[in-house]
């Protein structure tokens, strides 16, 4: 025998093995990339801070000599650094932008890799020991890579858990901690002297950037493979009888479909971010009945839809909502994004299932047309949009087995075999797979029935030819 | 573009798939044949190879992971062209280093003149693989299936450069210790 021999015998080991050895590489390399990132951009910015500093010093020293008794600091917490604060805050969960080095040290100092990973869930109000709630609002800011992070602080667990739940401290950023395990930024631990508080990533305090940068910084997601599934929710700001009635009428579903995910992606990873407070670009339709029973009622709910988005590594990105009415996503706090192109709009109503009966109706030449709701639904069953042509029988199915009767389908899309299907997606409530076909030929809806081996778990929707726009 | 999506591309025969893999993987083969051939000249003829492989190999497979599939390929490709050179232009690369390293995995009164059996030794070290800790497997792997440097293994798995070469030294050690177990040498 050879080294060779052996070489070449590991060159045969299974896929699983090396995949792990893979995924290790890789999150090393993305470290790295934004430890890269930072430090080309660190020379640029050194003359800047230099000037900021030697400016601020002039400052301070002039309010020092001008009022002895002036402190530079307020409740432990450098001026300037502190952003908001509501009627009542707690003096031990001020958090320094520069605290200085601590003594406290981390769970572990040890690359992420060999760090315990530590849940989210578990550092929460809701399911952790020591609740500490807070009343206030608090926020702050943390550099992350070439933006200022705005941050708030969250309800948590007791400051002896966050302790024991600290990963590497956060490039640049002292004082400010990953959760162990995680090379993430959307949840941070902060130390204040002995106390830890734990703050939730808001967006990024820029003019205007793109999300693709909140994606990979903040949440590490590169490509939609880095997706695991996206819950879709109505919004909840019409509790009216009617507005109950929509919200229960969409129902909630969770998309896991590959091509699903990989679309969700391009749009999001495409859009421009404007910042915070900006409702003046935001039009999500009124949440209100209309007098006159208009279309236009409860567009909002109508029109509108919450999304929980589910990472690889188990974030939950739960700010986005969107809405048909400006084809847009924003988020609470005004955050606005660009309106989406009529191609990418036409594609997120699809997976998100806004097409409605009963609504405006704009065709494909863009003109509009008002419709009452009995003229809109036999147009919309004359062109074959929206109508229902199979309904479910079997409401005992579970969400596995709807999931696996959903990647037959995918599989079968992918394949060729349902030219004629648009999407898929897992429905609650019961659990059911909806689908949308653009064909209501008995033989095609054959083709898809047959893959349904539960037996009456599918809901297939027939939009025709055209695709239905909404206003 | 998602694997899945690749591969499709592949199976509809759209020349498409070999430009998305070139995209997606392209300089990240690059390395893992620099890695073996010390040349990018070389490598990038490895490379070449591999998006022709995969081209005539899809169909009919159909890889779960793509990235793995090509990975296998082109470190294949790699070290048959590392074969065919001659010898002075061999020493250079990660791949030769890691080759001497894995010497320690031989018995030295081992008279075996035939070929080893490569799926039995393959399953073998498979085996001794899934007894180690999860961080002193990727660090194997990294060393003698990616060919990283130490230094690069070292990064990637957390861990001192000595640190590295002490856990790899002693994985070795115990390979040889369980394929003399396993019977897979043999002295007269």
């Amino acid at each position: 025998m050879r080294s060779e021999d052996i070489s070449d015998a590991v060159g045969m080991l299974d896929g699983e093995m090396l995949e792990h050895a893979l995924m290790v590489r890789k999150k090393a390399q993305g470290r790295e990339r934004r430890r890269e990132m930072k430090g080309g951009r660190l020379k640029y910015a050194a003359a800047a801070c230099v000037c900021l500093t030697a400016l601020s010093a002039v400052a301070v020293l002039f309010v020092v000599f001008r009022d002895p008794e002036a402190s530079l600091y307020r409740d432990g917490i450098p001026e300037g650094s502190r952003i908001a604060e509501g009627s009542r805050e707690s003096a031990n969960s001020d958090i320094p932008v520069n605290p200085g080095k601590d003594e406290t040290e981390p769970l572990t100092s040890e690359a992420e890799g060999t760090e315990k990973f530590v849940e989210v869930s578990s550092l929460l109000a809701a399911k952790a020991p020591g609740i500490v709630s807070e009343e206030s609002l608090e926020f702050a800011r943390v550099p992350v890579a070439e933006y200022s992070g705005f941050y708030e602080k969250t309800d948590s667990a007791g400051s002896d858990v966050l302790a024991a739940a600290l990963g590497g401290e956060v490039d640049g950023a002292e004082g400010w901690y990953r959760i162990s395990g995680h090379s993430d930024l959307q949840y941070l631990i902060g130390k204040a002297g002995e106390e830890y508080s734990l703050w939730k990533f808001g967006y990024f305090e820029s003019g205007e950037y793109p999300y693709r940068d909140v994606l990979e910084l903040v949440y590490q997601v590169r490509s939609a493979e880095d997706l695991r599934e996206i819950e879709i929710s109505p919004p909840r700001m019409d509790n009216s009888d009617e507005g109950k009635r929509i919200q229960e009428s969409i129902g909630t579903h969770t998309v896991t479909d590959g091509e699903a995910l990989e679309t969700l992606y391009q749009v999001l990873a495409s859009m421009t971010c404007y910042g915070n407070n900006r409702w003046d670009l935001i039009d999500y339709g009124s949440p209100e009945a209309s007098e006159d029973g208009t279309m236009e009622s409860h567009d909002a709910v109508r029109l509108g839809r919450y999304l929980a988005v589910t990472t690889a590594y188990g974030n939950v990105i739960d700010g986005l909502k969107y809405t048909a009415v400006s084809d847009m996503f924003y988020e609470f706090s005004g955050v606005a994004y660009n309106p989406l192109t009529k191609e990418q709009a036409q594609s997120v109503w699809a997976i998100i299932g806004v097409i409605e009966e009963g609504t405006k109706v704009r065709d494909d030449n863009g003109t509009d047309e008002e419709e009452s709701a009995q003229d809109a639904q036999e147009q919309e069953e004359s062109a074959g949009g929206g109508k229902l042509l199979c309904e479910i029988t079997n409401r005992e199915a579970g969400l596995e087995e709807i999931t696996q009767l959903q990647d037959r389908v995918s599989s079968a899309m992918m394949a060729g075999e349902l030219p004629f299907v648009i999407s898929s997606a897992v429905y609650e409530n019961p659990y059911r797979l909806h689908i949308m076909v653009t064909s209501d030929a008995e033989e095609d809806l054959e083709k898809i029935k047959a893959l349904d081996t539960l037996c009456g778990v599918m809901e297939i929707e027939y939009t025709g030819t055209n695709t239905l726009m909404l206003e | 573009m998602r694997d899945d999506r690749i591969v499709e591309l592949y199976w509809k025969r759209d020349e498409g798939a070999v430009r998305q893999t070139e995209i997606k993987y392209g300089h990240y083969l690059t390395k893992l044949a620099y890695h073996i051939l010390a040349d990018w000249e070389d490598s990038r003829e490895s490379v070449n190879d591999t998006y022709l492989s995969a081209w005539r190999s899809m169909p009919p497979h159909r890889p779960e992971s793509l990235r793995t599939y090509l990975c296998k390929m082109t470190r294949q490709i790699s070290i048959d062209i590392f074969r065919r050179r001659k010898s002075a232009k061999r020493q250079a690369s990660e791949y030769a280093i890691s080759l001497s390293e894995l010497e320690d995995c031989l018995s030295a009164g081992d008279t075996t003149q035939r070929d080893a059996d490569r799926n039995l030794l393959s399953a073998a070290i498979r085996n001794y693989l899934m007894t180690l800790p999860e961080g002193t497997r990727d660090a194997f792997l990294c060393r003698y299936f990616f060919a990283d440097s130490v230094r690069e293994t070292a990064r990637y798995c957390g861990m001192s450069e000595a640190g590295v070469k002490s856990l790899l030294y002693r994985t070795r050690i115990g390979l040889k210790k369980y394929l003399e177990k396993e019977g897979f040498f043999h002295e007269e």
